[in-house]
């Protein structure tokens, strides 16, 4: 009995997609699967193997990538392109108010002071929709950063949200540094503690304490407030897109940041969840990577 | 002062009129609606042949017939125009156009504020610079 050499080998796999053109000439897509059998010696006698015809299923993939990415540009265009018709709507609805309030009637500054927070309420939904389709389209600049900075950035931005809440923002301590995109991320920090923020309990102002330690590899970040709480049924609810657990007239919320959040910790390559027990305050977690193990730099 | 603003948006040339209004000052605001009749206006072609050349120009980037890029180097690229202030106004954050309006030896570039109060305010800030705080050449 003859055993294979490396030449064989390969030769002998290559066979199994000879039918990767068919006799009408349209090419396939094979996928094969082969192991070697050996003989008690260790050589190599026989490949044993199956070859799929997987044109179908890669059709569908592409075809599921290709509309992906139509969808993102749509996103894109749609609220890049709104933002010019919304901005006269805006301006004049405010002109008005701020022209002719208190000379046309009690009825017509009620309404034009509809008018207004509905543009600006519109406004903030189509800023979200453009900050959500740019976080998959853009490319990821990642690189080392601290989270304290992440951290500190976040609080800056949100200073003056936070004086005028009498908000505690507390850091538990050194945080460690993590790899991805740094705007991003302090998106995600400046989403999660201006949620803390909104949702308090009208009893006692916000306290809120970012935390991390390390798990497999990844860091783990915590977001915690004392505020009412969420029951398990909203866990998931929350990070849909234009879901709230809040009416729409009486929060400033545009049920955009949980889901931005979401998209851009798994942009990263990490996951992000919520534990919460009703009364008790909830903690939103997420985690990053510690080294660049990045989805867009291993394409799979 | 007399300002020429190349808007073809009616709406957008009504608030710029009214953000110049709220300053309080009397401007001679003029609009042409696409980027020929800007070029013709200040080169007096024409039914222009009267006009005045304005101090400041007030440029929007997407104009029709002629974008805000080619009317800019029109104006930088002519003797009697080059000294024109051009401030181009435009609703586009792209890098692309910030950079290239500088190349073309725009003088300033700004982006149109959504809220109407921050708006007016950049028409403020437009009025207290080349008015109050920097000198500009003679008129021609």
């Amino acid at each position: 009995m003859t055993t294979l050499d490396s030449a064989q080998f390969s030769a002998a796999l290559t066979a199994l997609s000879d039918d990767s053109v068919r006799k009408d000439g349209e090419e396939r897509w094979i996928r094969d699967r082969g192991f070697p059998v050996r003989d008690k010696d260790g050589k190599v006698r026989r490949i044993v193997g199956v070859a799929d015809d997987v044109s179908e299923t890669r059709k569908a993939q592409q075809e599921l990538l290709r509309s992906n990415a139509d969808l993102e540009r749509f996103a894109y265009l749609a609220s890049h392109d709104l933002q010019e018709p919304l901005r006269m709507v805006t301006s004049f609805v405010q002109l008005l108010q701020k022209r002719y309030e208190g000379e046309l009637g009690s009825d017509a500054d009620e309404y034009i002071s509809h008018a207004v927070s509905g543009a600006e309420r519109m406004r903030r939904l189509i800023n979200g929709l453009l900050a959500l389709s740019r976080v998959d389209s853009r490319d990821l600049k990642a690189e080392r950063v601290s989270s304290n900075v992440l951290v500190r950035d976040a609080i800056a931005d949100l200073k003056v949200a936070i004086e005028e809440s009498g908000s505690k923002v507390k850091v538990g301590g050194n945080l460690p540094a993590v790899y991805g995109a740094k705007a991003q991320l302090t998106e995600v920090f400046q989403n999660l503690i201006s949620n803390a923020i909104k949702s308090a309990s009208p009893d006692r102002p916000p306290e809120i304490r970012v935390t991390a330690r390390d798990r497999d590899g990844m860091v783990e970040f915590s977001v915690s407030d004392n505020g009412p709480g969420i029951e398990e049924k909203d866990f998931e609810r929350i990070f849909e897109i234009f879901q709230r657990l809040e009416k729409a007239q009486d929060e400033k919320g545009t049920g955009i940041g949980l889901s931005l959040c979401r998209r851009i910790v798994e942009r990263h390559g990490g996951k992000m969840w919520v534990k919460s027990e009703p009364g008790e305050g909830s903690s939103f977690v997420f985690t990053i990577p510690l080294q660049s193990t990045l989805p867009a730099e291993n394409p799979a | 002062m007399r300002i020429l603003l190349v808007e073809d948006n009616p709406a957008e040339a009504c608030l710029t009129r009214e953000g110049f209004a709220d300053v309080g000052l009397i401007h001679e605001l003029r609009v042409v609606d696409d980027g020929e009749k800007a070029t013709a206006f200040l080169r007096r072609e024409g039914n222009c042949a009267n006009e005045e050349v304005p101090d400041l120009v007030l440029l929007d980037l997407n104009l029709p017939k002629k974008c805000g890029h080619e009317v800019l180097k029109d104006i930088k690229s002519d003797p009697d125009l080059l000294h024109i202030p051009v401030l181009v106004v435009t609703n586009s954050h792209a890098m692309d156009d910030i950079e290239k309006v500088y190349r073309s030896n725009g003088n300033c570039y700004l982006v149109k504020p959504p809220d109407l109060n921050d708006f007016f305010s950049m028409v403020r800030r437009i009025v207290d610079f080349w008015w109050d705080t920097a000198r500009l050449p003679p008129a021609v």
